[in-house]
């Protein structure tokens, strides 16, 4: 790809929670890029902030949580500041959004036809007839049989599948060019995620779309992603090409998620390598946040968070240690 | 069909399980039988791992509670050891269940938030009258130790522990009653990653130290593939394939569990490229109508007519490898 400035542009976004025992900061100073046409993975457990994350950008953080950013810009226009009303004709306009739970995107009382055709007036400012004909293409896109059928069932008559798609539709129906997608294919069968991401491959190169996508599954990742983003603790803790993220992994961390998961396409091994539990190391300590569960922790780790370590060009790691390159060569899979 | 007969511990024949639905209210006449579990046969074999795989609805869960007697077949038997479970009188049952215990998927809902974890764990050892006072105490901590818990978590509760460590605790209760089989429904699939690992290595352990039988109930064919010895395979409440782990990821012969594995997103990124997966097209059949067919030929890419008139019966394809195709 040329370079060119990126579509999203995230500057030093925090997200903190206000409980009885002092704010709890979900996402920790996160700066990244998406550029044009790209699908970046944000890849986490749970309670790493990637989800937080995306709705810190998207302004969508609900009290008691905060958040503070120094700039969002997003082709061009800076995000953080704007009022709200114009933020919502940028959400579900240009960026369209996807979430686990369709029931909670679709409005359970309305049939989806309406749901699609309203968007695109509100949006595109169509008439009801051009939003309609609009509202039928993009579910033929999406791979919905029978659209003119379907417009009229409500949510809950259609599979998860299904469901999906539409919620897809809604995301797409406006063109946008950015799509947000949080763990939409977590709750799915595997047969049918596997058909939810081929479709959204498919419609991202047809429409150059760029992704964020948010999974805490390492295969999900490397079926879809050009860069991938590690997030730990609030913080993005290894970032990389998806070549760089698999193939020649900085963190102890990634490292650590892979060698965990038993998978199908390497021989059986009789125990996995699973990582120790821990809580992550409190703000105070001024540590690494990973030091606690880190199989490669030495004294530093504990009272100085470490900065990111260049890798290799656009491949960094937050660590003090990284994996070494040449031991990181018998990669999982491979391994004995 | 099976001549292992001496070595399983269960032994389950011709297993339906149906369910009343839409109950046709004010005698609307709609009422319906959903074929959830649709005759299956398979024995689980002493100190085995039965991997018990499939997509949501085929009908794994309400197999593994059908064993336990959790719910009540419609048909076929169940045997525990020789016994059969349907003969059983409410008192022989529950003596029998001492033996069979379940572990949950959610460990945030299946702890009672209010008791402790010392009560949790030993209220079994006084439901079946094992143990109380002092004895209990001990027998707890030895429980919670064995699982990799320390013993002053007694006296805490649920929410002050992690998801894996609630986890253990389920696990606890379920070996306090000192079992021979557990059904594990989905019993890690709520667990992050890095977790799941500990949690996964914890139960191979358990099964080797004290020679349990598990069935494996997931829909996960990673995790499916590492825990199980011999994997079954169901679609629409019937079993479609049974074999070893190894000719079930290997050499599979149905074509759903081959459409099952190219479905799979794997961690590896070649040459730059991204991973490729497949989905299966096609619509799933209704579990409301008695098959008369293949159940998978409306998804199915080789179905010829066959498929379509006959029902395919399981059979042996080689040895201790059965699937029920026309075309396998």
């Amino acid at each position: 790809m040329t370079r060119m400035e990126p579509l999203l542009s995230v500057r030093n976004l925090d997200v903190a929670f206000d409980t009885a025992t002092g704010p709890v900061r979900a996402v920790r100073g996160l700066s990244f890029d998406v550029g044009r046409g790209e699908i970046v993975a944000l890849v986490g457990e749970s309670g790493s902030g990637k989800s937080n994350a995306v709705l810190g950008v998207l302004d969508l953080v609900r009290a008691p949580g905060r958040r503070t950013c120094d700039s969002i810009l997003f082709d061009g226009q800076e995000l953080v500041g704007m009022p709200a009303r114009q933020m919502r004709r940028i959400r579900g306009g240009r960026i369209g959004m996807i979430f686990q739970d369709p029931m909670t995107a679709l409005n359970p009382l309305i049939p989806v036809g309406r749901q699609l055709i309203d968007l695109a007036r509100d949006h595109l400012g169509l008439d009801r007839a051009a939003a309609r004909t609009r509202a039928l293409s993009i579910l033929a896109r999406v791979g919905i049989t029978a659209p003119e059928e379907r417009m009229k069932s409500y949510p809950h008559q259609m599979s998860g599948g299904i469901r999906q798609r539409v919620m897809i539709a809604m995301a797409l129906i406006c063109e946008p060019d950015l799509l947000i997608a949080d763990e939409p294919t977590t709750a799915l069968d595997v047969t049918i995620q596997a058909q939810i991401i081929e479709l959204v491959k498919e419609l991202q190169a047809e429409f150059g779309l760029s992704i964020i996508w948010i999974t805490h599954d390492l295969g999900v990742v490397a079926t879809l992603a050009d860069r991938v983003i590690v997030m730990y603790g609030g913080r993005e803790i290894e970032t990389g090409s998806a070549d760089d993220v698999f193939n020649r992994t900085g963190h102890p961390y990634t490292q650590a998620l892979l060698d965990s998961m038993p998978r199908i396409d390497a021989p059986e091994e009789a125990e996995l390598r699973a990582l120790p539990s821990g809580r992550l190391t409190s703000d105070d300590s001024g540590g690494c946040a990973f030091s606690e569960r880190c199989p490669r922790v030495f004294d530093r780790c504990r009272v100085e968070a470490p900065p990111f370590a260049t890798l290799a060009p656009a491949h960094q790691a937050r660590c003090w240690l990284p994996v070494d390159t040449l031991a990181s060569e018998d990669v999982p899979g491979a391994s004995q | 069909m099976t001549t292992q007969t001496q070595d399983s511990l269960i032994e389950v024949r011709d297993l339906e399980v149906h369910f009343n639905v839409g109950s046709g209210t004010l005698g609307s006449g709609n009422a319906r039988r959903l074929r959830a579990v649709d005759g299956v046969t398979f024995d689980i074999l002493r100190g085995e791992t039965l991997g018990l795989v499939g997509e949501s609805g085929c009908g794994k869960s309400t197999v593994g509670r059908a064993l336990l007697r959790l719910t009540d077949p419609t048909a076929g038997r169940v045997l525990f050891d020789g016994q059969d479970m349907g003969r059983l009188g409410r008192t022989a049952l529950r003596k029998m269940r001492r033996h069979m215990q379940m572990v949950y998927q959610d460990p945030y809902a299946s702890l009672n938030p209010r008791m402790t974890i010392g009560d949790i764990v030993g209220e079994p050892l006084t439901v079946h009258g094992i143990a109380k006072g002092a004895e209990r105490e001990r027998r707890v901590a030895d429980l919670l130790e064995l699982v990799g818990l320390d013993a002053s978590a007694m006296t805490r509760y649920p929410h002050e522990f992690s998801g894996g460590q609630r986890q253990r605790v389920g696990i606890a209760r379920a070996l306090a009653v000192e079992p021979d089989f557990f059904v594990l429904d989905e019993s890690i699939s709520a667990l992050d990653v890095s977790i799941q690992a500990q949690i996964i290595n914890l139960l191979k352990r358990l099964q080797r130290e004290r020679e349990l039988t598990y069935l494996f109930i997931s829909h996960d064919m990673a995790v499916v593939r590492h825990m199980s010895d011999r994997v079954a395979v169901m679609y629409l409440g019937a079993i479609v394939e049974l074999a070893d782990s190894r000719r079930i990821y290997e050499a599979p012969r149905h074509p759903y569990t081959k459409a099952l594995l190219k479905a799979v997103p794997v961690p590896r990124v070649e040459g730059g490229k991204k991973a490729t997966i497949e989905g299966i097209k096609g619509e799933l059949s209704s579990p409301l109508e008695k098959a008369t067919g293949c159940r998978f030929r409306s998804r199915c890419p080789l179905a010829e007519a066959r498929c379509h008139t006959e029902v395919p019966l399981l059979r042996a394809v080689e040895k201790g490898h059965l699937t029920a195709c026309h075309l396998a």
